[in-house]
Order: structure tokens, then C-alpha cells, then sequence
């Protein structure tokens, strides 16, 4: 008999099954309405304004009939025009953003040099408390930011021992951007170390065997060996740590000192924007946020497919 | 003398309860118990075990890549105790193969060359060479995931024979390939040691690989030698019922000697009620426990009771034939009895033996082995 042609391979229409339609329905509706709504919604609002601040049909009727038409058409012509350009080129946002990126930066370089020896030898070494030891790494991934931020705060914080210290050489931690490094990487470096700790354990333990009985020291089979067929798992690891700890604000806003330029990322921005003035003057910052995410997950995932 | 090995222990930790660990106890697995052994220059020496006797072990404590408890390895007479595996010398083919995924079959062939620092026209030369040897011509840019099985293991032994060992280490390198391509890379193999003349020690649990390819066997279980030799040597004077047994040289039966005497020079035997004799065999004692061992070619198989000198005759019914060549092997029981006879497809069909039917199977005194 003559093997099958890969174009003669049944299609889906061929045998129709109830199965693939409702998964497909099931997972398309979530994604539609848990991810797609909320964030189309929050950028269709950034593109109509009216959407974003309801109170403004309220004040415009308010202006007509009390006829302050002077008024009216100001607020007429703000919102005709879409303010939102101009919200990005605030300089205090755009300050924020660079906080944003440099401590995200510095936070998943910190992650790099030492999350992955960590990682590294939680996969590889065995012994006692080992397991423990995984356990605590990724505890901070379910606790609340706010808890990493009241523990930063009682060890390095003024009146501490070590923050007294750290004081009076003149490396106060908390409350400063050096803090909101230090916030971040709690937060978020298990992301990276997770996904480490299982991209080396896919290793096959006789390949670095191999490799040693050819001759290369350990350091070379790691360079050699581990860390290229770890990679993939590494990067997009390294890319999710990255991107939560520049969406991190729970344990941020503990320990920054939100002085503009200093130490006011981009997640505080939007809250600090959205107490004093509502929803709509921290869509700007919000759009800021997610561009830069998504566009950071987009290019790691296409480097990782490829 | 090549590879030597002074009184080698290994134990491995096993996950010990907080409890034991608290009265001061240890859970340990005995992987080696003090294993000596020396390997000639240029030998193909094969370790033979079942699976979990230390084999693996042994190989990983020659490479360096365990660390042994106690004991000395030598290596052209020097101590290598102290040298981490890639000083060694030593080349190692893994069970999985474990060539490198992320790298052509040129790159997985260069690889330890280059880690040695060799120059690259040099390596060229010498992976070509290897390449040629082993007929990989033309994989070169395939990656390993391409491959067949049997091409698999032609790299990983170029991979480790193109560094030139003193001693090139197998463990069960072909416990992976169908049969017809398990023999084809046992005669390459057998062409590689007499082209290099490298010294070959070859861990396995298939004893087919021992008969085709070993100058000398050990057979090795729960971490010790059981016997160390040639294979003829295995063959003919198999030390313990385990090395019988698994060398599968026939019937092991074990019983209480019942009679023992010196000046007959007649020894009986009780094996589960029936009372075989023995060899005479000096220095033992009416009811100790005897090994001995009935090779299935030694035994005379007929459908009526034969005239024979031999001794020993059981009518026992037939549960098995099964077929092996030009012979057939006939196993029969009687009570927990079990032997196993081989004759020839003619006379098993001119006697027209079936299974369900009695036979009587006769062997002489004289061809029984004690084991001890």
C-alpha cells in the first residue's frame, strides 16, 4: 500500500467534533473578555476622552444651562481635541518612564548575575533543604508586594540597625531609587529563577558528563553545554522578571520617596495621577506601561521562537 | 597492565527519615564493595551484571566522574585518584549517547579536540579520519535529532575515540538499537579495537554482547566480581550458580546432599524429593546445600525408558519447545523440578516429542558441574 501524501492528511472539516469548537469558544471568549475588553477599553479611552471621564457630559450640560458658554466651550474644545498627546509629553511621566526602565534594568541585572548561580545550583547540587530552599525562592511570587515592602523597610529602613548604618556611610536604601531596586528584584526575580531552575534541570545531567569526560573543565561545559540549551528557558524568563519588575508597585510605593525624577516609576504615576485627578489623566501612563511591556514580551517571544 | 582498580567502595546516600538521621544512622546503598581489578593493554574487557549491580558505577568511578569511598585507581601505573575527568585521559560513551543537541555531528566530533585546545587544521584532520573510519561521511551537518539509532552511536564513538584514550569506557552503548543494527555495531566495534587497539571496558546486561566481544569477562553482582576470567574460562568453569545462570549455561539446581561416601566415591543429592547423583566432591558434609549445574546439551532425551549408563533418569512432561537454529530446546518438569534439554529439530520430530507428553531426560553422573 502506498503511504499517505502529506496533503491527503484528513482536515479539520473532514471529521467535525464538538471538542475542538468548544475549546476553542471557551478559550476565545476568555480571552476576549479578560484580556482583550479591559485593555481595548483602556485604549480606546486613551483615543476618545469622553469615554474615560463621564463626569464630562454632566459638566458640559451643567455649563449650558447655568449658560456659562464661555466655559462650555472651552471644556468643548479640550476634549474635541485629544488631549492624550500632550499627556505623554509630560515631562513628570516621561521622567517616570525613564525611572522605570533604569531600575527595571538595573534590577534584572542584579537577577542575571546572582539569581542564576542560584538557580544553577538549586537544579544541580543536591542537598539537605534543597527543596526547602526552591520553595522560599518563589514565595515572593505569591505574596503580597506589600509584605515584600513592610520587610524592606524593617530591615533597611532609618531606624534600623542596618539602615543606620547604610545611613551614615551614605547609602540610605529605602525610600530612595536605590530601594525601589531592591523592591523590584524581591518581587520579581523569581520569575527569572523559576524558569531557570527548570530550563537546567531539562538539561540531561550525562550531557555535562559527557562533556567533562571530553575534556572540558566546568566552567566550559557550562559556557559549552548548559547554558545553550538553556537558553530559551532563560531568556523568556529573564523577560518576564524584567516585565514585572517594571509593573511592580506594591512593594515600590513602600519604599520610594515619589519625588519626580528620582525615584517615581511609572506603576506609582498612575496611582498618584489617579488620586488626584481620576481615571483619566493616568491612561496616558497606563498606555506608557503596557506599550513597553508588550512590546518587550513581543520581541523576546519572537527571539525565543526563533 | 593498563587499568588497575585497588579495593574500590562506593556507597550512595539514600533519603534518610529525620528520625534515623537523629539516632546517628545512615541510609546508604552499597553501590561498590571493594572491587579489585587489573585490565591489560589493548584489551576488550566486558563487565557483565544485571541491572543495579554497580556496573555504571564502576565506569563513572574510572572516568572521575564519581568520586570513589575508598581505593586506588591506577592508570598505566600511576594513581588518578586526584584527577578531575577531563585530566583523565578517559573517554566515556553514555548510555543515552548524550551527544550535544545544540550541535552538528562535525561539532559533537570536534568537540573535545577543541576543549584540549588542539589546532583546528589538526582536528580537522583527525575528525576526518574518524569520520572515515566509522562512515559518517556526508552526516557532517545533520544534527543529532536526525539520525538513526545506529548512526547515534557511530558518533558518539567517534566523539570519544577521535581523543585518542587510554581507555575508552562503554556503558551499554547498544541497549538501545533493534537487533539487526545491535550486530552490525558489534562487529564495528570489534573492527574499531583491532584498528586502534584501544583498551575498551564495556558494561552490559546482554550476554551476547560478552560472547562476541570479550577477551576477558567480569560478571559482577550486588557490587563485587563474582568471577573475573576469559570467557572460555566462564564457559567451562562457571565459580557460582549466579555466574551459571546468568551466562544461561543450563539447569542450576540446588539441593541437600544426602549421602556422601568417600569410599564409592558416590555423592547423592536431594533436589526438591528426587535424588540426583553428583560428581564426588571432597570436603563436604551430609546435609549442606550444593549448586550444581546440567548443561542442556549434556542431556539425553527419549520416549521410552533408555539404556543408558546414566545414572540419573526423570520422566518429567514436556511444557516447552521452542526453537533455537538447527536445535530445539525442550523443557520439561516433574514436581518443582525444571530441565531443560537440547536436540537436535530431527530428533525431536523423529521422536515426536509434543508438549503435555512425558519424555525421560537422562544425564551422567559425569557431566554435572559442581558450583559450590
Amino acid at each position: 500500500m502506498k503511504p499517505p501524501e502529506k496533503n491527503e492528511v484528513k482536515h479539520f472539516r473532514g471529521n467535525f467534533s464538538l471538542f475542538p469548537v468548544s475549546m476553542a469558544v471557551l478559550g476565545l471568549s476568555f480571552l476576549v473578555f479578560m484580556f482583550l475588553a479591559p485593555l481595548g477599553t483602556l485604549i480606546y479611552s486613551s483615543l476618545n476622552p469622553l469615554y474615560a471621564d463621564p463626569a464630562v457630559p454632566q459638566r458640559l450640560y451643567d455649563f449650558l444651562s447655568s449658560g456659562d458658554f464661555e466655559a462650555f466651550f472651552a471644556e468643548l474644545q479640550v476634549y474635541a481635541g485629544n488631549p492624550m498627546p500632550a499627556a505623554f509629553q509630560d515631562e513628570v511621566l516621561l521622567d517616570a518612564l525613564r525611572v522605570s526602565l533604569i531600575t527595571s534594568g538595573a534590577s534584572s541585572i542584579i537577577c542575571m548575575c546572582f539569581g542564576l548561580p542560584l538557580a544553577y545550583v538549586l537544579a544541580r547540587c543536591d542537598f539537605p533543604g534543597r527543596h526547602m530552599f526552591k520553595t522560599l525562592v518563589e514565595l515572593p511570587m505569591v505574596l503580597p508586594p506589600v509584605v515584600a515592602g513592610i520587610s524592606l523597610i524593617l530591615l533597611l529602613g532609618p531606624n534600623t540597625p542596618l539602615g543606620s548604618f547604610l545611613e551614615q556611610v551614605g547609602w540610605e536604601l529605602v525610600f530612595t531609587w536605590r530601594g525601589i531596586i531592591l523592591a523590584q528584584t524581591f518581587v520579581a526575580s523569581p520569575f527569572f529563577i523559576r524558569s531557570a531552575i527548570m530550563s537546567f534541570e531539562e538539561v540531561p545531567v550525562s550531557l555535562e558528563l559527557a562533556a567533562r569526560t571530553l575534556g572540558a573543565s566546568p566552567l566550559k561545559v557550562f559556557r559549552s553545554v548548559t547554558l545553550p540549551l538553556s537558553a530559551r528557558g532563560l531568556v523568556a524568563g529573564w523577560a518576564m522578571m524584567w516585565a514585572r519588575a517594571m509593573g511592580e508597585f506594591g512593594a515600590t510605593i513602600m519604599v520610594s520617596s515619589n519625588v519626580p525624577g528620582q525615584s517615581y516609576t511609572l506603576t506609582t504615576a498612575i496611582y498618584w495621577k489617579f488620586w488626584a485627578g481620576g481615571v483619566y489623566p493616568s491612561i496616558a501612563a497606563a498606555i506608557m506601561l503596557l506599550a513597553v511591556s508588550f512590546a518587550v514580551l513581543l520581541t523576546v517571544r519572537f527571539l525565543v521562537e526563533r | 597492565m593498563s587499568l588497575r582498580l585497588e579495593s574500590i567502595c562506593k556507597s550512595y546516600p539514600l533519603p534518610t527519615p529525620l528520625s534515623s538521621l537523629l539516632r546517628g544512622e545512615r541510609r546508604a546503598v552499597q553501590a561498590l564493595r571493594d572491587v579489585s581489578l587489573g585490565v591489560d593493554e589493548g584489551e576488550f574487557f566486558v563487565v557483565l551484571g544485571p541491572t543495579g549491580c554497580g556496573k555504571t558505577t564502576l565506569l563513572n568511578v574510572i572516568a572521575g566522574l564519581t568520586r570513589q569511598d575508598n581505593g586506588h585507581v591506577f592508570l598505566d601505573g600511576k594513581c588518578i585518584d586526584h584527577l578531575p575527568p577531563e585530566k583523565r585521559n578517559v573517554s566515556m560513551v553514555f548510555q543515552d549517547l548524550a551527544l550535544f543537541p545544540h550541535m552538528t555531528v562535525l561539532e559533537n566530533i570536534i568537540y573535545g579536540l577543541k576543549m584540549r585546545g588542539v589546532r583546528a587544521s589538526e582536528a580537522k584532520k583527525k575528525v576526518n579520519e574518524i569520520v572515515m573510519e566509522l562512515g559518517l561521511e556526508g552526516l557532517e551537518g545533520r544534527t543529532p535529532s536526525s539520525l538513526s539509532g545506529g548512526e547515534k552511536q557511530r558518533v558518539s564513538l567517534a566523539r570519544a575515540l577521535v581523543m585518542e584514550p587510554r581507555v575508552l569506557l562503554l556503558d551499554e552503548p547498544l541497549s538501545n538499537l533493534d537487533p539487526q543494527s545491535k550486530s552490525s555495531a558489534r562487529e564495528l566495534l570489534l573492527k574499531v579495537h583491532r584498528d586502534t587497539g584501544v583498551t575498551m571496558i564495556y558494561v552490559t546486561h546482554d550476554q551476547l554482547d560478552a560472547r562476541v566481544l570479550a577477551d576477558r569477562v567480569a560478571i559482577m553482582r550486588e557490587g563485587t566480581m563474582e568471577q573475573v576470567g576469559s570467557l572460555k574460562e566462564l564457559m567451562e568453569h562457571p565459580r557460582s550458580p549466579f555466574v551459571a545462570s546468568f551466562m544461561s549455561l543450563g539447569n542450576v539446581f540446588s539441593g541437600q546432599v544426602e549421602l556422601h561416601d568417600g569410599e564409592n566415591g558416590v555423592t547423592l543429592v536431594n533436589v526438591e524429593g528426587y535424588r540426583i547423583s553428583i560428581p564426588y566432591t571432597p570436603n563436604i558434609q551430609a546435609g549442606r546445600t550444593i549448586n550444581f549445574l546440567v548443561r542442556p546439551e549434556d542431556v539425553i532425551l527419549a520416549k521410552t525408558k533408555p539404556k543408558t549408563s546414566a545414572r540419573n533418569v526423570l520422566k518429567a512432561t514436556v511444557v516447552e519447545k521452542s526453537f533455537q537454529g538447527p536445535l530445539v530446546r525442550v523443557s520439561a518438569s516433574i514436581g518443582g523440578l525444571r530441565i531443560e534439554a537440547l536436540a537436535t529439530r530431527a530428533s525431536v520430530e523423529y521422536m515426536n516429542i509434543k508438549e503435555g507428553e512425558d519424555v525421560y531426560m537422562a544425564f551422567k553422573t559425569s557431566s554435572i558441574q559442581v558450583l559450590g
